[in-house]
């Protein structure tokens, strides 16, 4: 079992070794890009340090390989030899659950539906529906939700949830650190 | 969620059908699931609820039990041969509920649970199809159930049930159809200490044959009673009105999960499944409710989700807002990280003596005093979404 203090430093090693990267490219940047590096490489040192066994850390480590500029070095850095095949499982994984939510967005109407049901059970179909709408917002929130079922999603949300924590905590840490000794 | 069930929430079937156990008995039929809590037996929320509960028959069970077992303690004779590890993992007991609320690895354990569910259940619910014998539980079975009982126990090899159900098993093999509980028109009203258990409820086969036989007497006489009281349940009727009184599920030998339904509720095999998962997502919320702080009160799936939401989104948030931090901080992105621990929080804490083996987690390219940064990092509470204050750190 990892224990959380473990977690924390195994992110901040691939976090040091993402920022690494762009330290040479940081006077060109604005505030934005370099907050958006940041993050960035947190998110990706964070998720690599699940090893793939997440489904939301494989979903943000594919969709970092995809997209922006800085994406695929952090990838390729902080994972080092994993990268190959975590990026393959990801990208897989990613096809196959986006031909289930083609089929299953065929969306029911639930106003269609209530006409025939009793008045006793529209309660029940109101409060099914807030659920549902809940979960789709949760499903937005949680890398590559989108393609989970309800089950697995509460898990990954599990998961991340204690991800982001060591991850703020790590952040603050060394945003603290850094701003003490500027201050000095 | 669920569809065509008769429940809304997640949490809400458990109220009523707790309500719906009679009263004497209550506190030893309520599931024995270390990680559920029933919200009115909730006294205490969090790692150690299931021994604040006071069950004692069930916390001396299952005291040296690995987790996850979904335990049925109904009577105390059935309590030695209960519960194995729903989840094989070798984890050990309470420990693990400790861990739970800080534990990543956690992820890792629980998607077992579903494989292991959902891959008998498939096998279970596929059986289901099967027609209904009026004569399953006629009364011309009795002789029958002791001399097939051992041997249903050996063959449930993982999956077994109350001696109850087993019982009503038994029936099933001796005539070879695997039905669901359609068949059965039996209401434990006093036998609902067997069957409260939504859960998927696995025991162990060790049940000495002694006991079981005994137990088959003592259900015997329960069933006579019930029979003279509801009087509308009798054997061998199918069951006309599926979500009424039939309580008991079809079970299917071997290896599939015995899943009982709970009077008054329905019993094909369609909401035995949205059941099974309800009960999933429920367990699930429940450790999500100990992980998301000021959630403990809160029951009802809607809100719980809500609250999960709005945390998930203030986490990101401050992740957001502590990457703009560092990049206005630190405007070269030049973590030097010797700089920093050297300067000043080496100043500034004295002497902190840091225990956590750092070194072989920070050999990059540069060499630094790890001894320092261990010291940082537990300062801060891992639990603790609030800023702490600065001198914490330090």
């Amino acid at each position: 079992m990892r224990a959380p203090s473990s977690l924390k430093q195994e992110f901040l090693r691939k976090w040091i070794l993402g920022l690494q990267i762009c330290s040479s490219s940081a006077k060109s940047m604005s505030i934005s890009e370099r907050k958006k590096a940041i993050k960035l490489s947190a998110d990706i040192a964070m998720a690599s340090a699940r090893n793939g066994r997440t489904s939301w850390s494989r979903a943000l480590i594919a969709s970092a390989s995809k997209d922006d500029n800085h994406g695929k070095l952090f990838v390729q850095q902080i994972l080092g030899s994993d990268c190959e095949r975590l990026t393959k499982i990801s990208t897989s994984i990613k096809r196959l659950r986006c031909k289930k939510i083609l089929k299953k967005s065929s969306g029911t109407i639930i106003r269609r539906r209530m006409k025939r049901i009793p008045d006793k059970a529209v309660a029940s179909s109101i409060a099914k529906q807030m659920v549902n709408k809940r979960t789709q917002i949760l499903k937005s929130l949680v890398p590559g939700g989108v393609f989970m079922d309800e089950v697995s999603l509460i898990e990954e949300t599990l998961d991340y949830i204690l991800s982001l924590r060591a991850q703020i905590d790590v952040m603050r840490s060394l945003a603290d650190a850094t701003e003490m000794m500027m201050n000095c | 969620m669920g569809a065509g069930d008769n429940d809304d929430m997640g949490f809400q079937p458990r109220n009523e059908s707790a309500m719906n156990c009679s009263s004497g008995m209550m506190p030893q039929k309520l599931p024995g699931m270390q990680m559920n809590s029933v919200p009115m037996y909730k006294s205490v929320s969090g790692p150690d609820h299931f021994y604040g509960s006071g069950w004692e028959p069930i916390v001396s069970l299952n005291q040296g039990e690995s987790f996850g077992v979904s335990s049925m303690v109904s009577h105390n004779e059935f309590a030695p041969s209960y519960p194995v590890a729903l989840e094989n993992q070798g984890m050990s007991s309470t420990s693990n509920l400790d861990q739970y609320s800080s534990d990543p690895s956690f992820v890792e354990l629980v998607p077992k649970i579903p494989g292991f569910g959902s891959g008998n259940f498939s096998e279970m619910v596929s059986s289901f199809g099967l027609p209904e014998n009026a004569q399953i539980a006629s009364s011309g079975c009795p002789p029958n159930y002791v001399p097939n009982k051992e041997g249903c126990y050996e063959r449930n090899s993982r999956n077994v049930s109350q001696s109850y159900e087993d019982h009503q098993i038994c029936e099933e093999a001796a005539i070879g159809v695997a039905t669901n509980g359609k068949t059965r028109k039996r209401a434990p009203e006093s036998n609902s200490l067997l069957n409260t258990d939504k859960n998927v409820e696995v025991e162990l086969q060790k049940d000495p044959s002694g006991d079981s036989s005994g137990i088959l007497k003592e259900q015997d006489e329960k069933k006579q009673k019930i029979e003279q009281n509801t009087g509308a349940n009798m054997r061998g009727k199918q069951a006309a009105k599926p979500t009424k009184d039939s309580s008991l599920s079809g079970e299917a030998p071997k290896e599939y999960i015995h899943m009982r339904a709970k009077r008054g509720q329905a019993t094909n095999s369609h909401s035995l499944a949205e059941r099974v998962r309800r009960e999933k997502i429920s367990e699930r919320m429940r450790l999500l409710q100990e992980l998301v702080p000021g959630c403990n009160k809160i029951t009802g799936k809607a809100v719980m989700l809500d609250e999960i939401i709005n945390y998930v989104q203030s986490l990101q948030q401050q992740v957001e807002f502590l990457s703009m931090k560092l990049a206005t901080v630190n405007p070269e992105l030049n973590l030097d990280i010797e700089r920093i621990l050297s300067k000043d929080i080496l100043h500034a804490r004295s002497g902190s003596a840091a225990t956590i083996g750092f070194s072989s987690g920070m050999n990059s390219s540069r060499p630094y005093p790890p001894g320092i940064f261990q010291g940082t990092m537990p300062s801060i509470p891992g639990a603790n979404p609030q800023f702490p204050p600065l001198p914490q750190v330090l």
